[in-house]
C-alpha cells in the first residue's frame, strides 16, 4: 500500500538536486557572473549549495524549501538540461571549451510552443486535454517517438535527454504516473523561452582544446 | 570516402537510437495498460434496520480545548455501531493559518475523547519538503478492508504555486495514522483543489471527487473542472478521470459548495435535508421530499437568535443517523437517532 521508502528517499534526492540546480543556474545567468572567472563562479557555487541547505530564511525553511514550495517537482529533462547547462557555462571562459548547446534556438522553440499547448489544454483553454493523454500512454508514445526523431536531427543532446526521461518513467522514478510530468514542467518552459528569447555568446574564440559539440 | 563513412556511422546510430526507443515505448506500453473499468459498481451503505424500535435521540459536544478554533470542514467515520471518529481542521490562533492542524476525536462508551492531532502544516512541509501554509477540505472513508483513508487538501507557500491533495491512511480504526506516498500536486498556476465529502466506494477501489479552480478565474475566461480520481483497492492512485468522461454521472454531481446543506437518503427510498433554514444560520432543521417536488420541513433541530449552527455532516449506520454540525464555529454539536425519531412529528428539539 505505502509507496516504497527507497523511491520516496529518491524522489527527495531528485528533487533537491534538480532544485539546487535551478538555484545555481539562476545565479550563474546574472549578466556580471556569466562574464566572471570561473574561480569565482565555483567559489559562488559553493556558496549557493552550502547557503541553501544550511541558512534558514522563512519560518525557519532553508532555500530549498522555499524555491520547492514555488515551482513544485521538476521534471527528469529539466534537472539534466540544468546540469549540462551549468556545465558548460562553467568552462566558457576557461582554456577548455565546452559546448554540449543542450538548447539551441530551434529546439528552445520547439520546446517552448509544444510545452506550452501542453499547459494550455491543461488548463483547458483548448478542447483536447493533452495531459490526460499522459497516464496510461498510448498514442502519445508515438508522439514521443515521432518527436525523438525530429529533435535526432536538430538536437541529438536533448533528445538523449528526452530517452533518459522516457526510461524513468518506465522505472517510475519520479512519484507522477503521468509521462508528460518526466518530459516537461513549467519551469523547462522558462527556461526554453529565455534561451530562445537570449542570444547569449556562448563561446570565445576557439582556442586550446574543444570537446564536440554533437549538433548540427 | 570519409564523408560516406561518416554517413554510414551516422545512419548506423540513428537506426540504433530508433530501435532502443520503440523497445523501450513498446515496454512503457504494455507496463501502463489501465485497469478495466467494467467491474466498477457503486456500493452505497444506506441501511437502516427493518424491524420497529422505539425512537431515540441523543446529543453531546465533542471536547474542544478553549484555545482551539475549528475551521469549517468536519468529516465523520463510523467504524462500528457505538464507535465513531470525528475529524475536523483546526487552527490554534483565530485568523491565522500557520500551524493548523487535522484533530481527531473518538466516539467510545457513549463520550467523546480529547481531540488528538494526526496531521499538522509542520508534519507536512518536513515529509513534502515543502512550505506548507494551511490544510483545508478534506474527505474521510473507510475503504473494504477497514482501512481508513483521510484525503486534504494543503497551501503551498504562495497562491499561484498551487496546492497539494494529502493521504493518510490508518489500518487500526484511526489509532496510528501515516502519510501514504507523496501528495499529489497541482499544477503550478492552478489554485484550489478542492475535496468533495462524498467519496463513492468501488468494489475494487474507490472514487475522490474533487474540483479544480485555475488561476483564470481572476480573468475573463474563468475556468473551473471537476474530477474523480481514482483509487485502487489498495490506496494507490490509478487516473483521474474528467466527469464529461463518465458515462452515468448522476452519483458524481458535485452540487453544493458550501457546507450549510446535506441531503441523505434511508432504505425507504425517503430523501431528507439538514439545512439552514434562515440567512443568518441561526436555525437548523431536517426537511422531507415530498412527492419528488416539495421539501417539508419536519424538524427544528436549533433556533438561537445571534447564534451560527451550520456545516453539517451526516453518517448512516446500523439504524443510527449521525449528525454533526458547528456550533458558532467553536463547538461540534453531535446528534444521533434513528429513524423512527425522525419521522416522529411530535418531538422537536431546540
Amino acid at each position: 500500500m505505502l509507496m516504497n521508502q527507497f523511491a520516496l528517499n529518491l524522489n527527495f534526492i531528485f528533487n533537491n538536486i534538480s532544485i539546487m540546480l535551478l538555484s545555481i543556474w539562476i545565479v550563474l545567468e546574472m549578466p556580471y557572473l556569466h562574464h566572471s572567472k570561473w574561480f569565482l563562479r565555483l567559489i559562488i557555487t559553493i556558496i549557493i549549495i552550502v547557503s541553501s541547505l544550511y541558512i534558514p530564511l522563512y519560518h525557519g525553511y532553508n532555500l530549498l524549501f522555499i524555491m520547492h514550495s514555488v515551482v513544485g517537482d521538476l521534471s527528469i529533462t529539466t534537472l539534466l538540461i540544468l546540469f549540462f547547462l551549468i556545465f558548460q557555462d562553467f568552462f566558457i571562459f576557461s582554456k577548455i571549451f565546452i559546448n554540449f548547446n543542450i538548447i539551441n534556438k530551434s529546439t528552445a522553440w520547439l520546446i517552448f510552443i509544444t510545452g506550452s499547448l501542453l499547459y494550455i489544454s491543461r488548463f483547458g483553454l483548448i478542447h483536447t486535454n493533452f495531459y490526460q493523454l499522459g497516464f496510461y500512454p498510448k498514442e502519445i508514445l508515438l508522439f514521443i517517438v515521432f518527436a525523438e526523431l525530429i529533435f535526432w536531427y536538430i538536437n541529438k543532446w536533448f533528445a538523449f535527454v528526452w530517452f533518459i526521461a522516457l526510461i524513468a518513467f518506465y522505472f517510475k522514478i519520479q512519484t507522477s504516473i503521468n509521462l508528460w510530468d518526466y518530459m516537461f514542467d513549467p519551469i523547462l518552459l522558462i527556461i526554453a523561452l529565455y534561451r530562445g528569447l537570449v542570444n547569449k555568446k556562448l563561446t570565445k574564440p576557439i582556442t586550446d582544446f574543444r570537446i564536440s559539440t554533437f549538433t548540427n | 570516402m570519409f564523408n560516406k563513412e561518416q554517413n554510414k556511422v551516422k545512419n548506423i546510430f540513428l537506426v540504433l537510437f530508433l530501435i532502443i526507443l520503440i523497445i523501450v515505448s513498446w515496454l512503457i506500453y504494455k507496463s501502463n495498460i489501465p485497469l478495466s473499468t467494467s467491474y466498477v459498481s457503486p456500493v452505497i451503505d444506506k441501511s437502516v434496520e427493518k424491524e420497529a424500535i422505539d425512537p431515540f435521540f441523543e446529543s453531546r459536544y465533542v471536547a474542544i480545548p478553549s484555545t482551539y478554533y475549528p475551521k469549517s470542514g468536519y468529516s465523520i467515520s463510523i467504524l462500528s455501531k457505538s464507535n465513531l471518529l470525528v475529524f475536523w481542521t483546526n487552527q490554534e490562533t483565530f485568523n491565522q493559518l500557520d500551524n493548523t492542524k487535522i484533530l481527531q476525536a473518538r466516539f467510545e462508551n457513549k463520550a467523546w475523547s480529547q481531540p488528538q492531532a494526526i496531521l499538522s502544516t509542520s508534519k507536512l512541509s518536513t515529509f513534502n519538503q515543502k512550505y506548507i501554509r494551511d490544510i483545508y477540505s478534506h474527505a474521510v472513508y473507510q475503504d473494504n478492508n477497514g482501512i481508513i483513508h483521510l484525503f486534504s487538501t494543503s497551501n503551498n507557500i504562495i497562491n499561484f504555486s498551487g496546492n497539494n491533495i494529502n493521504h493518510l491512511i490508518s489500518q487500526d480504526d484511526g489509532k496510528n495514522w501515516i502519510l501514504a506516498g507523496k501528495s499529489m500536486s497541482s499544477l503550478l498556476f492552478s489554485k484550489n483543489q478542492l475535496i468533495h465529502q462524498n467519496i463513492e466506494n468501488l468494489v475494487d477501489g474507490f472514487y475522490l471527487p474533487i474540483k479544480s479552480q485555475f488561476l483564470f478565474k481572476y480573468i475573463p475566461n474563468y475556468y473551473e473542472k471537476s474530477q474523480l480520481l481514482r483509487f485502487s483497492k489498495n490506496g494507490n492512485f490509478i487516473e483521474p478521470i474528467p466527469l464529461s468522461q463518465m458515462k452515468d454521472n448522476k452519483l458524481y454531481v458535485l452540487p453544493f459548495d458550501n457546507h450549510s446543506v446535506r441531503i441523505f437518503q434511508l432504505d425507504d427510498n425517503s430523501i431528507f435535508m439538514i439545512y439552514n433554514i434562515d440567512d443568518n444560520k441561526s436555525k437548523l432543521g431536517i426537511a422531507k421530499l415530498m412527492n419528488g417536488h416539495h421539501w417539508n420541513n419536519i424538524k427544528i433541530l436549533e433556533d438561537k437568535e445571534g447564534d451560527i449552527f451550520t456545516d453539517p455532516v451526516i453518517q448512516i449506520k446500523n439504524g443510527s443517523i449521525n449528525l454533526l454540525y458547528t456550533w458558532n464555529y467553536k463547538y461540534i454539536k453531535h446528534l444521533r437517532f434513528n429513524k423512527e425519531w425522525l419521522i416522529d412529528r411530535n418531538i422537536d428539539v431546540f
